[in-house]
C-alpha cells in the first residue's frame, strides 16, 4: 500500500466515523418483526440434503481454463452419502467469463439437486444462496444480444436443448450445441451461446421448482436484499444489529412480479406464477444471521418447523451439510495449476512479472 | 495390525529416505512396514502419525457442534504419517530410487523382522519390538562393546534394568563386565547367567600417580603450585624409598609427613613454611577422609578383575573427587593392561565392557575431570583393544558432547527435556528428528535402540531383568509406617517391662 492511502484515511477519519454513526443511528428497529421464542427440537426422522458448488479459472493470454464442481450431501440418520459432478474445459468465448462460470456452476448445482431429490428423496434440500436470484438474474450480454439472434436461438436450438435436458445428455447441455452455433453465428457466437445458456438455466430451474419446490430452502450467510425495511442497509445487517439470541423473523413475500417486469423469454407464466418468501433466522445464540428463502408460500408455523430441522442438523449455527458440501467443493488456485499441468498448459498468463 | 495387511498408500513426494502415507487403519509409531515398490520390497518404520477428521477442523469452538457433526459423520477420520525407509528387505541397503506414489504400505510380516532382529547368534537379547511383541530383539555384542554404548533416560525410566539385562546377556556369553556402581545398586545384585565380583573400593597409593594422589589430597597444581611442588618432592622421595625398601608401605604417609617436617627445618625453604605446613595438613586430612578406601596393602586394581563375571566397584560411599580418581585410575590401568596384553601377552587377557553410571558427573560438559580425559581415550582407542564403554546418564545435556558422540550405539528411553533430546540428537547421526520426537512419549521400559549393534533402529520393550537389583525408589509411606510401628512396639515393650517391675 502506498503511504498516501493511509494519509488519505487519516484525513477522512472524522468524516467516515461520523458517517458510520449516522448509518448506525438510522438503522430501523427490527424487534417487532422478530420472534425470540425457542426453536423447538426436531422430534421426527431426519432426511435432509444440501448442495453447493464452486468454480475457479486460470486465465491464459488467449483462453481461460475453468473447472466447476458441485456436491450434494444427503443425511438420513445413518450417515452421510454424497454425489459429485464436475466440468473442466476451456471457456468459449472469452468474454463475460465470471458471469458465465457462475451460471455453469448454478446449472451444475441445480442438476445435482434435481438428481438427489429424485434418487434420495430428502424431505428438505438446502441450496447455498438464492434460487430467487437465479430466476430473476439477467443473462450476460443482456443488452448486446440482438432480437434476431434471440429468435434464431429460440427457433433453431431451444427444442433440441429442451430434449437434451430431458434426456439428461449432459450436466451442462448448451455445450453440446456450441460447435454448430459457432458456424451458424460466427461473430455473434458469444452472444448466442450465452443466450442459450440462459435459456438452459430457466429450463433447469423450472424443472426443479416444478417438481420439488416444497422441498427446497435457499440459505445465505450474506445477503444484500432490502425486502423488509427498504433501507440503505441490507435487511440482514438490521436484523443482526437489533436482535440478540436465537430466533426468526416473520416471512415476507419477494416481489417477483416487480423485479421481473420485463418478463421471461420462455416459461413466463410459470415464473410469474411463483411465490418466493424469505425470512431471517439465528439458529443458536451467538451465531450469525441466516437468510432463508422458500420458493413457495409459507406460514410462520411451517417456518418454525423448518428451523427445528435446520437447528437439529446445524453446527455452530450453520447447517452442517452445507458446510460439508462447501468444504468439499472448493477449487483452489493450486488445484487449477495442477489441472493446467495435467493438460501441459505452461503458457504465459501475463501476470508472471508481478 | 496383522502381518501383510495393507495399511495405506504412499502420497506426495517421496525420497529414498522418507515417504508420507495415508491410511484408514491405525498403525503404531515404531511399527515396521513393507513398501511394495516396483523395484522390490522396502522395509520402513513409521516415525510420525497424525489422526484427524476433515469434518472436525480446529476452528470449531463449541463442543456441541462437534457432537452434532459426529452424530452425522460418524467416527470418520484419516491417518497420515511418515515412514523412514530403512532399506530393501533382501539386502537392507538403502534403495537407489524412491517408492512410487501410491505404493502400498503393509505391515511387515514377523518372518522379515525375525530375520533382522531375532537372530540370537553372537547377540544379547534386549527385549521385544514394542509394536510386534512376538519379535525378539537381539543386539550384536561385538559391535556393542567395540563401538561403545550410551544408555540414556530420565530417572525411573529403566536405565538400571537395561544395564542389568545387558550385563546378564554378557554373562550368558561368558563375557566380563565392570560396573562403577554409583548408587550401590549392583554390588548385591544377583544375575541369572553368572555372578557378581564385588571389588573393594580401595586405593593403594603405591599404584596411584602423583597427580592422582595430589588431587585426592586436594592439592591442585594450577591453583597451589607452591604446595604442589613440595607435595611432589615429598611424594617422589617417598616412592623412591618405598621402591628401595628403605620404608615399608605402611610407613608411606608418615614418611611423606617426616620429609615435609624436614623441609620446614631447612633454611632454603624458609619462605615457604606456610605452604609446606598446608601440604602436611592436607595429607593428614586426606588420611582421615579416605581412611576407609586407602589400603596400603591393596592389590593393583586390574589384578582383581575376574573374567566371566560382573565386577562391581561400589562408589556409593565416596565423594565425587574420589570417584573421579578411582574411575580415571581404573580406566587408565585397564586400557594400559589391555594394550600390554595385545602387544606382549601381559596385562589384562580378556576384553570387557565398562559401565559408567552417572556419566555426566564423571564426564561433565562444563568442567574438566580426569575421568573425562580417560573416558575419551578409551572411547577412541578401546575399540582396538577390546575395551568397551557404556555411559549411563539421566542428564545427557550435562554430559560431555565429545564423550557422548563417541558412543556409536545408544539405547534411549524416555527423555522429556528438549535440551536433553537435542544434545542426544547432535551426538547421534542415526537419530532422526521424528525419532527424537518420540522420546518424550516412550513408556517406562521402552527404548529406542540405534547404532551398529542393531541392523536398523528399533523401538524396543526392554526385557524385565530376571535377577535381583538393589535400589529403585524407596516405599516412603511404608518406611514411615514401619518406623512409627517400631517406636510404638518399643514403647509398649517398655511399658510392659515397667508394669512387670511394679508387679514385682
Amino acid at each position: 500500500m502506498l503511504d498516501i492511502v493511509y494519509e488519505r484515511g487519516v484525513g477522512s477519519r472524522e468524516r467516515i466515523s461520523g458517517l458510520v454513526r449516522v448509518l448506525e443511528k438510522s438503522c430501523p428497529d427490527a424487534s417487532e418483526l422478530w420472534r425470540s421464542d425457542d426453536i423447538p427440537r426436531w422430534e421426527h426422522e431426519i432426511r435432509i440434503a444440501a448442495v453447493d458448488g464452486s468454480y475457479n479459472r486460470l486465465d491464459f493470454r488467449n483462453f481461460v481454463l475453468f473447472a466447476i464442481d458441485a456436491e450434494s450431501v444427503m443425511y438420513e440418520g445413518d450417515g452421510i452419502r454424497n454425489r459429485q459432478e464436475a466440468v473442466v474445459d476451456l471457456l468459449r468465448p472469452y468474454r463475460y467469463a465470471k458471469n458465465r462460470l457462475q451460471l455453469y456452476m448454478t446449472l451444475l448445482e441445480m442438476r445435482l439437486a434435481y438428481l438427489t431429490l429424485e434418487v434420495e428423496r430428502p424431505d428438505r434440500l438446502l441450496f447455498d444462496g438464492s434460487l430467487y436470484g437465479h430466476a430473476i438474474r439477467p443473462m450476460p450480454f443482456e443488452r448486446e444480444i440482438s432480437e434476431e439472434t434471440r429468435s434464431r436461438v429460440m427457433e433453431d436450438y431451444l427444442p433440441e436443448l429442451q430434449a437434451a435436458i430431458e434426456s439428461n445428455r449432459a450436466m451442462i447441455t448448451s455445450f453440446l450445441f456450441f460447435d454448430g452455433m459457432q458456424k451458424d453465428f460466427r461473430d455473434e457466437f458469444a452472444e448466442a451461446a450465452s443466450y442459450l445458456e440462459y435459456l438452459e438455466r430457466l429450463l433447469v430451474l423450472s424443472m426443479l421448482l416444478n417438481r420439488y419446490r416444497n422441498s427446497l430452502i435457499g440459505i445465505s450467510k450474506t445477503a444484500q436484499r432490502t425486502d423488509f425495511f427498504n433501507a440503505e442497509v441490507p435487511d440482514m445487517a438490521i436484523f443482526e444489529r437489533s436482535t440478540k439470541g436465537a430466533g426468526w423473523s416473520i416471512p415476507v413475500r419477494l416481489p417477483l412480479q416487480r423485479e421481473a417486469k420485463r418478463g421471461f423469454p420462455i416459461l413466463d407464466d410459470f415464473y410469474r406464477g411463483l411465490d418466493f418468501m424469505t425470512c431471517y433466522a439465528r439458529l443458536e445464540d451467538g451465531a450469525n444471521m441466516l437468510r432463508l428463502e422458500f420458493p413457495y408460500a409459507i406460514d410462520e408455523r411451517e417456518i418454525v418447523r423448518n428451523l427445528s430441522l435446520l437447528r437439529e442438523t446445524s453446527a455452530g449455527g450453520y447447517p452442517y451439510l452445507l458446510r460439508r458440501a462447501h468444504r468439499d467443493v472448493v477449487i483452489g488456485h493450486q488445484d487449477m495449476e495442477r489441472l493446467a499441468h495435467l493438460f501441459g498448459l505452461f503458457g504465459r498468463t501475463g501476470r508472471e512479472m508481478l | 495390525m496383522n502381518a501383510g495387511e495393507v495399511l495405506g498408500r504412499c502420497i506426495g513426494e517421496a525420497t529414498t529416505e522418507r515417504v508420507q502415507f495415508v491410511s484408514k487403519k491405525m498403525p503404531r509409531i515404531g511399527e515396521f512396514v513393507i513398501l511394495e515398490c516396483d523395484f522390490g520390497a522396502v522395509l520402513g518404520m513409521i516415525e510420525t502419525l497424525a489422526r484427524g477428521s476433515v469434518a472436525i477442523p480446529e476452528d470449531i469452538f463449541d463442543p456441541a457442534s462437534v457432537e452434532k457433526i459426529r452424530a452425522m459423520e460418524g467416527d470418520e477420520y484419516y491417518i497420515q504419517g511418515s515412514v523412514r525407509i530403512l532399506g530393501e528387505v533382501e539386502s537392507m541397503k538403502i534403495p537407489r530410487t524412491p517408492p512410487p506414489p501410491g505404493t502400498r504400505v503393509m505391515c511387515a510380516p514377523p518372518v522379515v523382522l525375525m530375520r533382522i532382529f531375532g537372530d540370537p547368534g553372537n547377540g544379547i537379547r534386549l527385549g521385544t519390538l514394542v509394536t510386534q511383541p512376538e519379535v525378539p530383539v537381539y543386539v550384536h555384542t561385538n559391535r556393542m562393546v567395540t563401538r561403545h554404548l550410551a544408555v540414556l533416560a530420565m530417572t525411573g525410566a529403566g536405565k538400571s534394568n537395561t544395564v542389568a539385562v545387558i550385563a546378564d546377556g554378557i554373562l550368558g556369553m561368558r563375557g566380563t563386565v565392570l560396573i562403577f556402581d554409583m548408587h550401590s545398586e549392583y554390588i548385591s545384585a544377583s544375575f541369572t547367567s553368572g555372578r557378581v565380583t564385588p571389588m573393594r573400593t580401595v586405593l593403594n597409593p603405591k599404584h596411584l600417580s602423583q597427580t592422582e594422589l595430589a588431587k585426592l589430597a586436594n592439592i591442585h597444581g594450577e591453583r597451589a603450585y607452591v604446595q604442589s611442588r613440595y607435595f611432589r618432592m615429598a611424594y617422589t622421595t617417598a616412592i623412591r624409598d618405598l621402591q628401595e625398601n628403605t620404608i615399608g608401605i605402611s610407613e608411606f604417609f608418615m614418611h611423606m609427613k617426616d620429609l615435609l617436617d624436614g623441609y620446614l627445618e631447612e633454611e632454603r625453604f624458609r619462605d615457604d613454611k606456610t605452604a609446606i605446613n598446608a601440604v602436611r595438613n592436607k595429607i593428614e586430612e586426606f588420611e582421615e577422609r579416605y581412611e576407609q578406601i586407602i589400603d596400603l596393602t591393596g592389590r593393583e586394581f586390574s589384578e582383581s578383575l575376574v573374567p566371566g563375571t560382573v565386577n562391581v566397584i561400589d562408589l556409593g560411599a565416596v565423594d565425587e573427587d574420589a570417584a573421579d580418581v578411582i574411575v580415571s585410575h581404573a580406566l587408565r590401568k585397564i586400557l594400559t593392561g589391555r594394550k600390554q596384553y595385545i602387544r606382549k601377552r601381559e596385562g589384562i587377557p580378556f576384553p570387557l565392557l565398562i559401565v559408567l553410571e552417572e556419566a555426566h558427573i564423571l564426564s561433565p560438559k562444563t568442567r574438566s575431570t580426569d575421568s573425562k580425559y580417560w573416558i575419551s581415550r578409551v572411547a577412541r582407542e578401546g575399540r582396538k583393544f577390546g575395551v568397551g564403554l557404556c555411559l549411563v546418564s539421566q542428564s545427557p545435556k550435562s554430559l560431555d558432547p565429545d564423550s557422548l558422540s563417541q558412543m556409536n550405539n545408544m539405547i534411549i528411553s524416555r527423555l522429556i527435556q528438549p535440551e536433553d533430546q537435542r544434545h542426544v540428537q547432535s551426538a547421534s547421526e542415526s537419530l532422526s528428528e521424528d525419532l527424537l520426537a518420540q522420546l518424550a512419549s516412550l513408556n517406562i521400559g521402552e527404548a529406542i535402540a540405534i547404532g551398529p549393534m542393531t541392523k536398523i533402529p528399533a523401538l524396543v520393550k526392554i526385557d524385565e531383568f530376571r535377577g535381583r537389583l538393589v535400589g529403585g525408589d524407596i516405599d516412603v509411606v511404608g518406611e514411615w509406617r514401619r518406623a512409627v510401628e517400631g517406636r510404638e512396639q518399643e514403647r509398649d515393650a517398655r511399658r510392659r517391662e515397667i508394669g512387670q517391675m511394679e508387679d514385682y
